[in-house]
């Protein structure tokens, strides 16, 4: 026969070992899991290049250096405006059309000015307005006339440019 | 005492021990079986990208990839990570004397590891860390202009 007090000592004992199991399985079962597997798709887009256009030049555009007819070449300016988010390159810049001089010398029909295109131009262009000089991209022949004296010239290109 | 009284007493002596011996008397009897008890098996997750990637240009800055997942489990699932693809493609469909703009022109980089539970439901969760870049190749990419491409994700377990 067990004495009263064994008995009241052995309940605690087994509650305690029943707490102890509980929490030995509660801690196994933290590392145990269900992983899964899946798969699925989104989109992209690229965007698409904007042209790159030459505007008027604005107050300041001025080249270094000016012609004189049979003199050393001259720069010439371009002001770009790249409506792209990104820079672009310019690789090549050729002439084609006319060469005329400004309104306010209409007297000079024969400019004598020749463009020379650039060869491997590689300028950088970025986003936006921008000024670009060609040096020594035009020459003036002693064929100018001298009302073509203190004209600027329109030199019409054509610009390809890379991204 | 009587013999009368003898007699109840043995009868009542008898009795009692018969009783006690009907207290050490029972039947035993043992048994076996099993029970059941399935673990589930997952169905797969839909991993989901979010937010619109527009604008890639040759040379761009890679552009952040993120996302969440549907979880049409009744209950949480693991996910280790996501890995990303793109999708095999060949624009244009004519060729037009330029190079055709193929999955090649593109690049996935980074990681995104998850290891965490993803719970219950569509949209739960989340990921990130991947990347999409469309290469500064040096032939022309002019047939890249425009371009959509579909991105193809893999949820791992592990």
């Amino acid at each position: 026969m067990v004495p009263p007090l064994r008995r009241r000592i052995a309940r605690p004992r087994w509650v305690a070992l029943a707490t102890l199991t509980v929490l030995l399985l509660s801690g196994g079962v933290a590392y145990a899991y269900v992983s899964a597997a899946g798969s699925g798709s989104g989109n992209a887009t690229t965007g698409t290049m904007q042209t790159v256009t030459l505007s008027a030049l604005v107050g300041g555009d001025a080249p270094s250096s000016q012609l004189r007819p049979g003199g050393p070449a001259a720069d010439v300016i371009l002001r770009l405006e790249n409506p792209n988010p990104f820079t672009v390159q310019v690789v090549s810049v050729d002439g084609y059309g006319t060469i005329a001089a400004d309104g306010a010398h209409s007297g000079c029909t024969t400019t004598g000015v020749t463009f020379i295109a650039p060869t491997n131009p590689n300028i950088t262009v970025p986003a936006g307005s921008s000024l670009v000089a060609l040096t020594g991209a035009a020459t003036m022949s002693t064929a100018s006339l001298s009302a073509c004296q203190g004209a600027t010239f329109s030199i019409p290109v054509v610009l390809t440019v890379h991204r | 005492m009587s013999f009368k009284k003898k007699l109840v007493s043995v009868l009542v002596v008898i009795g009692v021990i018969g009783a006690a011996s009907a207290a050490f008397a029972f039947w035993t009897g043992g048994g076996s079986g099993s029970g059941s008890a399935a673990a589930t098996t997952p169905t797969a997750v839909t991993v989901n990208q979010t937010g619109s990637i527009t604008g890639l240009y040759p040379g761009a800055p890679a552009t952040a990839l993120s996302g969440n997942f549907d979880n049409p489990n009744s209950g949480a699932v693991h996910i280790a990570n996501v890995t990303a693809a793109v999708r095999a493609f060949s624009l244009p469909a004519v060729a037009n004397g330029k190079p055709a703009c193929t999955a090649a022109d593109f690049t996935i980089g980074g990681t995104a590891t998850v290891n965490a539970q993803v719970p219950a439901g569509n949209g739960v969760g989340s990921w990130s860390g991947l990347t999409v870049a469309l290469n500064n190749g040096v032939a022309n990419q002019d047939n890249c202009k425009g371009v959509s491409i579909t991105i193809d994700y893999t949820a791992n377990a592990s």
